[in-house]
């Protein structure tokens, strides 16, 4: 009888979908919705649905089409489910383009056995691994967020010019903490800089007293933490400081939040680091249009660049003339390159009107949007130091 | 634990096996039929995996009540095999620091036959412990001082894309037999050492055992790349961007559809056939590996049923029921469990291997005993522990809820508020959360098949 329901619910759920009407265009919108970024995704998802309702509601796109999102659990952590989410996206409800996936590992299966293969465009708003850069894409990926090879260069250069010669480094051990050590560590040694250290941490311990006696007796003076600030990240820096061992620390993104600064920042007095994000052009559109359609500007990370996704999506569309698969990812670097008049967040019935027009668009958008061959965007870091128990931003790189 | 309460029902499944492996076919026809035949095909390739790991955690559980829960640990190694015997080996890094690795290899085996040549020499006599030590600390000393320069030199080749040894380079089909054996070798070590605990006290073991297991892997960069992930291993079938520029292949797909291109202008036919050929190439694929996937659970689905039929298969049986008795009767217990634990473990591993087969990498941060220990374990208590049927069942229902909860999930929410308006808060909260019921579906299922069929939907056949 149970599986006579079930059958029963799974034919009445397609059959409800199966029809949709010829002026809707599908969408979707692949993000790990239950896993370890579960917290991050809901804002990610609406803030890319925020574009396509805007595009939408325009009435411009395509002579008046509708774009209806699909969503789809990735997981983030289990690939095998991951592709099974992106092939029923990419082979049942016949999107014509994914935002998506959101963790790296995931990201390169769905793109190695279900986007590329098919000739699915998808662009990524958060996997951020070097080995995406790579990857076998035939040109059917894009992501919004920079390499975290890129950061790491960033970061040694500001050391390293601020007279630090010597460092010790402690990462979490995953794919990000681990990317981000060895491209710090590559730039840094080249620049003249010595590391003494370099361990690993683990997340969710309850003690890290092991890890910073390690990292304490290396004799090097600032420590260069690549975590996160919920985890252990600031299980070290609050063991490091209870002890004695560190005053000053060097942060990455992970690191750099508001809720780190106002447990630990009066402690910290002068250390510094990166996070994405620059002098954007687009800045104060994208917070405006995100706090009327109520999405938490404290939300977390990558939600701009998952409009920019969304919103580079539609305006592909209409520059190709057709919602067909192929003919969006043919150009998609069109509408995101310069030259041409530049689009804000907000603008985009006017970036489609200008399309329409035959005049040529660069997409701005949130996060200063520019394709490179491989499918990456350069990303612009912030230099932030603590000053009197608060991150200040002191510079753009 | 491991004994079965005296009072189960008689049950024979011949009719309840065939209706139920029915059902599932349905459940896949319509998936392919109503979805999409790709997507039917990636879930059918997924549960004959799921089958073949559940059918090792049965061999385990079911045969011999041995209660393991680190199965995350034994489809890892498989996961692993894959590196080592499919990946091209990375020349720079073998000339960098392999001989080391090797000597160290060396080093470890010298060291443990000299502590077991100590441990025969001084049996019974004064420091007989205390030399042991020696020699073990001592060896691991040399090893490591032998070791770590190795790893990190080879850790130093281009680190962005290698830093590994690499593997063989040999066709990625033969990692499935590798992983096989590598698990049987754990499990080998793991058995000699915690078969002797009771079962909970062997739960346990294998808990934390099968966390040190992913831990290494995770760590030991020269050899897996740790988390920095192993994408893009070579595959056992055909890539779809090939086929889809292959002349065989697009002459094969015109001539099958040559009624449906039969009247149309030559763009047309062009266009139509683009796209026909790329759907195929993707089904073709999934095909081949379903062919693949298939064989071994046919194979190993064979000889468990065999093995079960036999004397062998009764002795383990009676084993489990009563092991005082059975050993009253002169059989080997602590033998035969062990001998089960390593065969459900290489089970196990095979299916790792063929599922990193299946993704195409091999990323060690994401073995989670959520989904390979629990999940499993689901399948096996669902489709009816100690029959191998049942395991398969399980295998096949659960994946299938597991992947296709989603979709449901989101029907049924559409179908409770349809009656609400389009922004109806509700209406929104349950639509965006269509997601989580995958968990609470999960967690349905397994209640209602404990209270209506508590020895699962296809129960131990009583013979």
């Amino acid at each position: 009888m149970k599986k006579l329901l079930l059958a029963t619910a799974i034919m009445a759920s397609l059959t409800g979908t199966a029809f949709a009407a010829d002026d809707e265009i599908k969408v979707g919108v692949l993000m790990g919705f239950t896993g370890p970024i579960e917290s991050l995704t809901p804002n990610m998802a609406s803030s890319a649905e925020l574009a396509f309702k805007e595009v939408s509601d325009s009435g411009a796109l395509l002579g008046g089409k509708k774009i209806t999102v699909v969503r789809a659990d990735s997981s983030c952590v289990d690939a095998a489910a991951a592709t099974a989410a992106a092939e029923r996206l990419v082979t049942s409800e016949k999107v014509v383009a994914l935002v998506g996936a959101s963790c790296s590992g995931e990201t390169t299966a769905v793109v190695n056995n279900v986007s590329a293969p098919n000739g699915v465009l998808s662009i990524s708003p958060s996997a951020t691994s070097p080995a995406l850069t790579t990857i076998a894409d035939k040109g059917f990926f894009f992501r919004t967020a920079p390499s975290d090879a890129r950061q790491g260069e960033v970061l040694a250069k500001i050391v390293k010019d601020r007279g630090i010669n010597e460092v010790a480094i402690t990462y979490t051990n995953n794919d990000y903490g681990k990317g981000l050590s060895e491209s710090f560590s590559k730039s840094y040694e080249k620049l003249g800089g010595k590391i003494v250290i370099n361990a690993s941490h683990e997340d969710g311990k309850a003690d890290y007293a092991a890890e910073v006696a390690a990292l304490a007796a290396s004799g090097a003076k600032d420590l260069v933490v690549f975590g996160y600030l919920d985890q252990g990240g600031k299980g070290i820096v609050q063991n490091a400081l209870d002890t004695g061992a560190y005053k000053r620390f060097i942060l990455a993104d992970g690191m750099v939040g508001e809720k780190f600064a106002a447990d630990l920042g009066k402690n910290i007095e002068g250390s510094f680091g990166t996070m994405a994000g620059g002098e954007y052009e687009g800045a104060d559109a994208w917070n405006k249009i995100a706090e009327g359609a109520k999405i938490d500007p404290k939300g977390g990370p990558y939600r701009g660049e998952s409009y920019d996704a969304a919103a580079l999506i539609a305006l592909a569309m209409e520059a190709a003339k057709s919602a067909d698969r192929a003919a969006i990812q043919a150009k998609i670097k069109d509408v995101a390159n310069a030259p041409g008049e530049k689009i804000l967040p907000g603008e985009l019935a006017k970036g489609l009107k200008l399309i329409a027009e035959g005049k040529d668009v660069d997409y701005v958008g949130a996060t200063n949007v520019e394709f490179d061959d491989a499918g990456d965007v350069p990303g612009s870091y912030r230099e932030m130091e603590i000053k009197a128990g608060k991150f200040e931003s002191l510079k753009i790189h | 634990m491991s004994q079965r309460p005296s009072n189960q029902p008689l049950h024979d499944n011949t009719v309840r096996a065939s209706l139920a492996f029915l059902v599932m076919a349905g459940l896949l026809i319509l998936i392919g039929v109503t979805q999409s035949w790709a997507l039917a095909l990636t879930i059918l390739n997924l549960c004959l995996i799921s089958a073949l790991m559940a059918l090792g955690v049965n061999i385990q559980w079911g045969y011999a009540g041995l209660f393991n829960v680190g199965i995350m640990g034994f489809a890892a190694l498989g996961g692993m095999a894959t590196i080592i015997v499919s990946m091209p080996p990375v020349k720079e890094a073998w000339q960098a620091g392999g001989m080391r690795v090797l000597f160290a290899l060396l080093a470890i085996l010298a060291t443990m036959s000299a502590a077991l040549f100590v441990h025969k020499a001084l049996k019974g006599k004064r420091f007989h412990g205390l030399l042991i030590s020696v020699v073990i600390i001592l060896g691991v000393v040399i090893s490591r001082y032998i070791l770590d320069p190795g790893v990190t030199a080879i850790e130093a080749v281009n680190p962005a894309s290698t830093g590994y040894l690499g593997g063989l380079g040999l066709p990625v089909v033969f990692a499935w037999i590798v992983g096989g054996f590598l698990a049987a070798g754990a499990a080998w070590l793991i058995g000699k050492i915690a078969l002797g605990l009771r079962s909970d006290y062997l739960a346990i073991a294998t808990l934390g055992i099968s966390e040190i297991l992913v831990a290494v892997m995770r760590n030991e960069d020269w050899l897996t790349r740790g988390v920095k992930n192993v994408t893009g291993l070579p595959r056992p079938v055909p890539y779809e961007l090939e086929l889809q520029q292959a002349p065989w292949f697009i002459n094969l797909v015109d001539r099958l559809n040559s009624g449906s291109l039969a009247g149309l202008n030559s763009t047309e036919h062009a266009a139509v056939l683009q796209t026909l050929v790329v759907d195929s190439a993707s089904i073709f694929v999934k095909l081949c590996y379903t062919g693949l996937f298939a064989l071994v659970l046919v194979i190993i689905l064979q000889l468990c049923v065999l093995a079960l039929d036999s004397p062998w298969g009764r002795m383990v049986r009676a084993i489990r029921d009563n092991e005082v008795a059975a050993d009253a009767m002169g059989k080997d217990v602590t033998g035969r469990h062990l001998q089960i634990f390593i065969l459900g473990s290489a089970v196990v591993g095979i299916a790792g291997a063929m599922l990193a087969t299946l993704d195409g990498q091999f990323t060690p941060g994401s073995y989670s005993p959520l989904r390979f220990t629990f999940l499993i374990w689901v399948m096996v208590i669902v489709g009816g522990s100690g029959n191998n049927l049942g395991a398969v069942l399980g295998g096949f229902l659960v994946w299938l809820i597991w992947v296709e909860a989603e979709p449901v999930g989101f029907w049924l929410m559409d179908a409770l508020t349809s009656g609400m308006g389009d922004d109806n808060g509700l209406r929104k909260h349950l639509l965006d959360s269509a997601q989580y019921m995958r968990v609470i579906i999960m967690g349905a299922v397994l209640l209602l098949v404990m209270r209506f069929s508590p020895w699962g939907l296809l129960p131990e056949q009583n013979r």
